[in-house]
C-alpha cells in the first residue's frame, strides 16, 4: 500500500493554494446579517399580526395606513416636541426632515424622533400605526416600540458592537412603508 | 471581544492541508477550494462556540467529509472529463502515469469509497477515526474499503496497489 500512499500524497500537491479566511469572514458575517434580517422580519410580523388579531376585521376597514415618507404630507403647524417614552397617539405618518426623523399623530401632533431613530436609519410603522420598529443604537438591533406603553421588543441578534461603531448600516426593516 | 478572534490564525495553519484533503476528495481543484470554503464559513459562523469549548478541528474535518459526501451528485457530472493516461511510449515515467491513473481510477469510485481511500491512506487514520468522521460504522469503513482497493487494483496499470 506505500505505492498507493506516495501516490496520494504526490496528487495532493497538485491542490493550488489558497487564502481562504477573508472570504470565509465575509461570508460568515454575510449569513448573520442574513439570520438577523429574517428573525427582525419575523419579530415585526409576529407584532404586526397581533395589531391585526387586536384590531379586528370590522374596525381594519376604516384604519388609515400610517406613511412614511422623506417629506411631511403638508405644512406643520405645530411645533414638534421630542418624542416622550410613551403616551403618543396613532401616527398618521413618519418623515425625514434635516436628517432626523419626525412622527406626526393622527391627531396633528409631530414628535421629534432624531434622539430615538438614528438619522439615515431603518424605520417601519404598523398598520394601525401604534407601533414603529427601527434600529436601536445603544440595544445594536432592530426593536418594535409601542408608542401608548413604551413597551419595547428587540429582536433576538445583535449586530457587533465595532460594526454599530464603525457605521455599517442597520439591516433594513422590510420596506420603508408599512411592516 | 470579536466574536471571531483566533479564526483567521486557525485557517492560515491548516488550510492547505485542507485543500489538499479536498482536492483528493473532489478531483478538481475549483470544487476542493468551494468545498473548503463552504466548510470554513460554516467553521466561522460556530466559531466563539468551537473556539470556547469544543475542538475546532475535529468539527473541520468531520464537515468537510460530510459536506464531500453531500456533492455527490454535483461532483460526478465535474470531474474527470479530459483525462486519458498518456501512451507508455511518450516521456513519462511510471510514478506519473500511475498517478495519472490513479487519478482517473478515483473519479469512478463513489463519494464514500473514495473517502475511505483519502482518510485511511492519505491521511493515515485508523478504521475507527475514519468511521467517526465518515459518521458510519467500522464494518462499513472496512467492506467500503476493501471494494474501493479491488477497484483501484483493476484500473491501476500492472501491479501498482498490490
Amino acid at each position: 500500500m506505500n505505492a498507493l500512499r506516495d501516490d496520494l500524497h504526490e496528487l495532493a500537491l497538485e491542490a493550488p493554494s489558497v487564502d481562504l479566511a477573508s472570504r470565509a469572514l465575509a461570508a460568515a458575517r454575510r449569513r448573520r446579517a442574513v439570520r438577523l434580517t429574517v428573525s427582525v422580519a419575523a419579530t415585526v410580523a409576529v407584532v404586526t399580526g397581533g395589531v391585526a388579531v387586536a384590531v379586528g376585521a370590522p374596525e381594519r376597514a376604516t384604519v388609515v395606513t400610517p406613511q412614511v415618507s422623506p417629506l411631511p404630507s403638508d405644512v406643520i403647524t405645530q411645533e414638534a416636541r421630542p418624542l416622550p417614552g410613551n403616551g403618543v397617539g396613532a401616527l398618521l405618518e413618519a418623515y425625514q426632515q434635516q436628517g432626523r426623523w419626525y412622527l406626526r399623530t393622527r391627531e396633528g401632533q409631530s414628535y421629534d424622533a432624531g434622539e430615538v431613530i438614528q438619522g439615515d436609519g431603518p424605520l417601519s410603522i404598523t398598520a394601525d400605526g401604534r407601533r414603529i420598529a427601527y434600529f436601536d443604537r445603544k440595544l445594536r438591533t432592530i426593536v418594535v416600540r409601542d408608542l401608548a406603553s413604551g413597551q419595547i421588543w428587540g429582536a433576538p441578534l445583535q449586530l457587533p458592537a465595532r460594526d454599530v461603531r464603525r457605521g455599517v448600516r442597520a439591516p433594513a426593516v422590510a420596506q420603508r412603508g408599512c411592516a | 471581544m470579536d466574536r471571531y478572534e483566533g479564526f483567521r490564525e486557525f485557517v492560515d495553519a491548516r488550510q492547505q492541508s485542507l485543500m489538499r484533503t479536498a482536492y483528493l476528495l473532489t478531483g478538481d481543484s475549483h470544487l476542493a477550494e468551494d468545498l473548503v470554503q463552504t466548510v470554513l464559513t460554516r467553521v466561522a459562523s460556530h466559531w466563539s462556540r468551537l473556539a470556547g469549548t469544543g475542538n475546532p478541528e475535529a468539527y473541520t474535518r468531520k464537515a468537510l467529509v460530510n459536506q464531500h459526501l453531500s456533492w455527490r451528485r454535483r461532483r460526478s457530472f465535474s470531474e474527470i472529463a479530459g483525462l486519458e493516461v498518456p501512451d507508455r511510449g511518450e516521456a513519462h515515467d511510471d510514478a506519473t502515469l500511475r498517478r495519472l491513473a490513479l487519478r482517473q481510477s478515483l473519479a469512478k469510485l463513489s463519494p464514500k469509497q473514495r473517502a475511505v481511500i483519502v482518510l485511511r491512506f492519505y491521511e493515515d487514520r485508523s478504521e475507527q477515526e475514519t468511521a467517526q468522521l465518515m459518521g458510519c460504522s467500522v464494518g462499513t469503513v472496512k467492506s467500503q474499503t476493501r471494494y474501493a482497493l479491488s477497484k483501484l487494483r483493476a484500473l491501476a496499470p500492472e501491479e501498482a496497489y498490490r
